[in-house]
C-alpha cells in the first residue's frame, strides 16, 4: 500500500496540526484554455437550443469554476440543478416580459410593477441569497443563510431611502450595511459566519476613491488649460478632433481613462478586502489582499484583449480576476478545519435565485 | 484509487480507498475496514467538467472526492455508466471541436444580424401602423431648426415651382404619411435634402442652388419620398435594438466592458444597412423617374454635384466602411 498524499492514517485531524496557527492558502486550478472549451460549447449549444440549454450552461460554468477552487486539498462544490434552474428562469421570464411589454404604453402600469418589484426586492435578495448559499458546499457540508426579510427590508429599501437625505454621505454605511447582511449572515453548516469590518473602512475606501477623481479631474483641467487655454477655448466639439491638438487630447483621454479606471479598481479592491478580509468562522480567520493597482491593470489588460479579440478572450479574462482576487485569499487556521458540523437540510426553490439571476443581481460570492 | 471520504455530518476528512467492481459495485475501504459497499445504480456520480474534483454521492447523504477523473471515466465506460451531459464533457475536450464551435457560432451570429434581423424588422414594421412614424418625426424639425437649419431665402415663385413637382411625387404614393415640403437655408449642413418619418421633406436653399434644372430638384424629392415610403427610419430603430439584443444574449455572461466590444462591429453593421437603405430610396427614385419619362441620369448628375460641393474627390470613389451612403459611382450607375 503505498502512501497517499491525504496521509497514511484514518483522518488527517492527526495532533501534530493543532500546535500553531497556520495557513491555508486558496488556490485555482482552472485555466482559460479549458474554460474556453467549456464557454464556447456552452454558447453554442445554448444558441442551438434557443436559450433551452443556458441552465444546464449555468451549472456546467458554476461546477467549473467552483470545482477549480481549492482549499486544503478539498474544492467547493455547486449543486444547483438544471431542470430546477430552468423552471426557474421560465417563471421569471414570465413575470418580466409582460413588465417590458407594458412599460412601452402605460406610464401607470411601469411605476405599479416598479413598485411591485421594489417591495419584493427584500425576499428575492433573502431567497436569492438562500439559494445560492444552500447550493454551494465544502467538504460535504453546505453553506447557508439566515438573514430575516426584515433585515433586507432595511438594508436594501430603508437605507437606500436615506440617500437623497443625506445628500449621498449614507452611502458607504449602505454599502457596509449590505455586505454585513449578505455574509455576516451566511453560515458553513451549523457555523455562523463572523463578519468584522466595520462602517470606517468603508467610509476610508469611498473617501480615496473620490480623492482619486478629484485628482484626476484637476489634472484634466490643467491639461485642458494649457492645451486650448482654458474650457472656454472649446467652442465645438470639432475642435477637439484637431490634429495638431492630439498629443493634449490623447494625454488628456489617457489621464481620464487612467483615473477612472484607478478609482473603480480602488472602490472594487476595498470592497473585496473589506468583505473578506475580515470574516471569522469558528476561531478561524479570513484574510484577503487584493491591490487596486493591480486590479485596475488586470482590468486594463482584459479589456484590451478582449477589445483585440473580439470578445475570444472572455474566458480568459474571466479566469485572470478569479485566479488573481482567489490567490488573495487565505484561511488563518487555528486548530483544524475538521470540526465543522452539517446543519439540517431544507427545501429551497429555485424561482428566488433565478429572479435575481435574471434581473442581473449579483449578491456577492 | 485514494480518496477522501466525507460523511456529510462534519468536515473530517477520512483518507480511504477506493474500489471499483466490474458489476457497478463500489467499495470504500478505511484503515479500519471497509466502510461502506454501494452501488452504481443508487449512487450518483458528479458530471466531470474540466478536470475539476469529482464526488461519488452515496444515498445517505456521505461523498467521496476523488482526483483520478481518468481512471473514474474508465470504469463509467466499461460499465456503460456515463451519463448523457458526458457526451458533453468529450465534447468540451476537443480543440477541434471547440474551434469549428467558435466558427459556427460567429458565422450563426454574423447571419442572424447581417440578414435575419433586418428582414424581421422589414416584416415588422409593416405590423406597426404609420402614426409611429408620426410621432417619431414631430420634434426633429423643431431641434432641426433649433441647432442646424436657418429660415429659407428662396423666392416665393421657386418654391411653389418645387412644391408642384413634389405634389406630383406624393400623389401616386398611398402609404398613410402626411407628406410635407419644407424649405430651410442649409446653414451648418449645406447642400442637403432630408426626410422626417413622419413625412415631412427638408430640402435645403443650397441644395436649390446646386441643382441645374427641375429635373434634378424632382430626383432628388422621390430618393426622400422612398426613405419615407420605406419607412427607412421606423426600420432602423428595430434593427438597432435588435441587434443589440443578440449580441447582448450571445455575449450575455460577459463583464460590462464587453457592451463596448458589442458595439463596435454593431457600428459597422449599421453603417451598412444605412447604405442599403440609400439604395432602396435610390431604386424608389430611379423607378419613380423612369414611369414619368425623365432621364434618370438626371439623379446621377445632381449626386456627382452633391460629392464634389462636400469636399470629395468628384469621381465617385470617396467611401468608407463608416460611410452611411454608398459609392457616388455604383448610385449612378443605374
Amino acid at each position: 500500500m503505498e502512501s497517499n498524499i491525504y496521509g497514511t492514517g484514518a483522518a488527517t485531524s492527526s495532533a501534530a496540526n493543532t500546535s500553531a496557527p497556520r495557513n491555508e492558502y486558496f488556490s485555482f486550478t482552472g485555466t482559460g484554455g479549458e474554460y474556453f472549451r467549456i464557454w464556447i460549447v456552452n454558447l453554442l449549444l445554448t444558441i442551438v437550443t434557443f436559450g433551452i440549454y443556458s441552465a444546464w450552461a449555468k451549472v456546467r460554468r458554476l461546477r467549473y469554476f467552483y470545482g477549480s477552487t481549492l482549499l486544503a486539498g478539498s474544492s467547493f462544490e455547486y449543486h444547483g440543478e438544471p431542470l430546477k434552474i430552468l423552471k426557474g428562469r421560465l417563471i421569471a421570464m414570465a413575470l418580466i416580459i409582460p413588465y417590458s411589454i407594458a412599460s412601452n404604453f402605460s406610464a401607470i402600469l411601469t411605476i405599479v410593477f416598479a413598485l411591485l418589484f421594489l417591495i419584493a426586492l427584500p425576499f428575492i435578495v433573502v431567497t436569492s441569497r438562500r439559494f445560492q448559499t444552500r447550493m454551494s458546499s465544502w467538504r460535504n457540508i453546505r453553506f447557508g443563510f439566515v438573514g430575516r426579510y426584515g433585515q433586507a427590508t432595511w438594508v436594501y429599501l430603508g437605507l437606500a431611502v436615506l440617500i437623497p437625505l443625506t445628500l449621498g454621505l449614507i452611502i458607504p454605511y449602505m454599502i457596509f450595511a449590505r455586505q454585513r447582511f449578505l455574509l455576516g449572515q451566511a453560515k458553513f453548516g451549523a457555523t455562523q459566519v463572523g463578519f468584522n469590518a466595520t462602517p470606517g473602512r468603508y467610509y476610508r475606501i469611498y473617501l480615496f476613491a473620490l480623492l482619486t477623481l478629484i485628482g484626476t479631474v484637476v489634472v484634466a483641467g490643467i491639461i485642458v488649460a494649457a492645451a486650448f487655454g482654458g474650457l472656454g477655448g472649446i467652442e465645438d466639439p470639432t475642435m477637439l478632433m484637431r490634429g495638431d491638438r492630439a498629443a493634449a487630447i490623447l494625454l488628456l483621454a489617457a489621464v481620464i481613462v487612467g483615473g477612472y479606471l484607478l478609482a473603480f479598481s480602488m472602490i472594487q479592491a476595498g470592497l473585496t478586502n473589506a468583505a473578506y478580509g475580515e470574516l471569522s468562522l469558528a476561531g478561524h480567520e479570513i484574510k484577503c489582499d487584493v491591490s487596486a493597482v493591480r486590479l485596475a491593470g488586470i482590468y486594463f489588460t482584459n479589456a484590451l484583449f478582449m477589445l483585440l479579440t473580439l470578445g475570444l478572450f472572455t474566458p480568459w479574462a474571466k479566469v485572470r480576476l478569479v485566479r488573481y482576487q482567489l490567490e488573495n485569499m487565505l484561511v488563518r487556521v487555528s486548530g483544524d478545519l475538521d470540526q465543522f458540523m452539517a446543519e439540517q437540510q431544507q427545501q429551497i426553490s429555485a424561482t428566488g435565485e433565478e429572479v435575481g439571476d435574471l434581473l442581473d443581481m449579483d449578491f456577492g460570492l | 484509487m485514494q480518496a477522501r471520504y466525507f460523511d456529510g455530518k462534519t468536515s473530517t476528512a477520512q483518507a480511504v480507498e477506493v474500489v471499483f467492481l466490474d458489476d457497478g459495485g463500489i467499495q470504500v475501504t478505511g484503515s479500519d475496514g471497509i466502510i461502506r459497499t454501494a452501488r452504481l445504480a443508487n449512487t450518483r456520480v458528479s458530471e466531470r467538467v474540466g478536470n475539476t474534483q469529482r464526488r461519488l454521492h452515496f444515498n445517505d447523504g456521505a461523498i467521496c472526492e476523488l482526483n483520478d477523473n481518468d481512471t473514474l471515466d474508465a470504469w463509467l465506460t466499461q460499465i456503460d455508466g456515463h451519463s448523457v451531459e458526458h457526451r458533453v464533457f468529450r465534447l468540451e475536450r476537443m480543440w477541434p471541436f471547440a474551434i469549428a464551435a467558435l466558427f459556427i457560432t460567429g458565422l450563426v451570429t454574423w447571419l442572424g444580424i447581417r440578414y435575419a434581423v433586418p428582414a424581421l424588422a422589414a416584416r415588422a414594421a409593416i405590423l406597426i401602423p404609420t402614426t409611429v412614424d408620426e410621432r417619431l418625426g414631430k420634434e426633429s424639425l423643431q431641434i432641426l431648426d433649433k441647432g442646424f437649419l436657418e429660415p429659407t431665402k428662396l423666392p416665393q415663385a421657386r418654391q411653389d415651382e418645387i412644391r408642384a413637382d413634389f405634389a406630383r411625387i406624393v400623389s401616386g404614393v398611398n402609404s398613410g404619411h402626411n407628406y410635407r415640403l419644407e424649405f430651410r437655408g442649409g446653414g451648418k449642413i449645406g447642400a442637403n435634402a432630408l426626410a422626417l418619418p413622419s413625412g415631412i421633406v427638408i430640402m435645403t436653399d443650397e441644395l436649390v442652388e446646386l441643382a441645374e434644372n427641375r429635373d434634378q430638384i424632382v430626383a432628388v424629392l422621390a430618393h426622400e419620398v422612398g426613405h419615407v415610403v420605406h419607412r427607412h427610419s421606423l426600420r432602423s430603430i428595430v434593427q438597432s435594438s435588435a441587434s443589440a439584443a443578440v449580441m447582448a444574449g450571445v455575449l450575455g455572461d460577459m463583464t460590462s466592458i464587453s457592451s463596448l466590444i458589442a458595439a463596435a462591429p454593431t457600428v459597422l453593421l449599421q453603417a451598412k444597412f444605412s447604405r442599403e437603405h440609400e439604395t432602396e430610396a435610390d431604386d424608389f427614385s430611379y423607378d419613380w423617374l423612369r414611369t414619368h419619362n425623365i432621364p434618370t441620369h438626371h439623379f446621377g448628375d445632381l449626386l456627382k454635384r452633391l460629392e464634389e460641393s462636400h469636399g470629395g474627390s468628384g469621381d465617385g470613389h470617396s467611401f468608407s466602411y463608416f460611410s452611411s451612403h454608398p459609392r457616388t459611382a455604383e448610385r449612378i450607375r443605374k
